[in-house]
């Protein structure tokens, strides 16, 4: 019975020292790069469970090889889902921030740095809820049930 | 604080030790097999995770945005990810 105790044990010691890149961010540009680097990582995670031979898949010519996903079809189909809805949404806000980096850069009027500045608030709140939408889709894979 | 990256790295053989010691039977060694699997997804996430964190605290350090060879290098990560994720969504 003890036994049953490890896995949590420790996965509650490697979430208590998890690191939060949109807290230590400080500015809306750094919070923003923060935000789209963990879409990244979540990405990454999920291509490790719907493929996670990718690497053999590309390599192979025109679909000679597929996917062996470690989930159900049905779950592969959701993350993909979420997935395709928070990356437009995370590339706008990668777009948007390089934007106001290069109206600022190129001393823009107050009105062009304001407009650019309300353009990356906007990209970052429309992001940030499908992007926790797809940390907690693959999230909930890799946690045991 | 250079303790902790350590420490994450170790936790996948701590757990094969701490679990050795309950190993009575097959599915038992079933689980300690689970257990390490699921930690090392755990760490391989949290290392990528201490890395971006890493990154965004030199960028507050040294009191400016990520530049744009920063942004070029994620969104070609995105860009290779989002291709496999939505092939096998296909497959």
């Amino acid at each position: 019975m003890r036994r049953l105790f490890i896995v949590p044990f420790l996965l509650l010691v490697v979430s208590c020292t998890q690191p939060n890149p949109v807290q230590t961010a400080q500015t809306l540009e750094q919070k923003a790069a923060a935000v789209y680097g963990q879409f990244v990582i979540a990405q990454e995670a999920a291509r490790d469970i719907v493929c996670p031979n990718y690497v053999a898949v590309r390599a192979a010519p025109a679909a000679s090889v597929p996917c062996q996903p470690t989930v159900p079809k049905g779950v592969v189909r959701a993350i993909a889902s979420a997935e395709n809805v928070a990356k437009p949404l995370a590339d706008v806000l990668a777009v948007t921030t390089r934007q106001y980096a290069q109206v600022k850069a190129a001393q823009g009027t107050g009105a062009q740095v304001v407009a650019a500045f309300n353009a990356l608030q906007a990209a970052y709140s429309e992001a940030l809820p499908s992007v926790m939408a797809l940390i907690s889709a693959v999230k909930a894979q890799k946690e045991p049930q | 604080m250079f303790a902790i990256p350590a420490l994450l790295q170790m936790l996948p053989s701590l757990a094969g030790v701490v679990a050795s010691s309950f190993i009575d039977d097959k599915k038992t060694l079933m689980f300690v097999d689970l257990a390490v699997g699921i930690i090392n997804a755990g760490v391989q996430v949290e290392s990528k995770l201490s890395a971006l964190n890493a990154e965004i605290q030199a960028f507050v350090d040294a009191g400016v945005a990520p530049p744009d060879t920063w942004w070029v290098e994620y969104r070609a990560r995105s860009d290779a990810a989002h291709e496999d994720i939505q092939r096998a969504a296909r497959d």
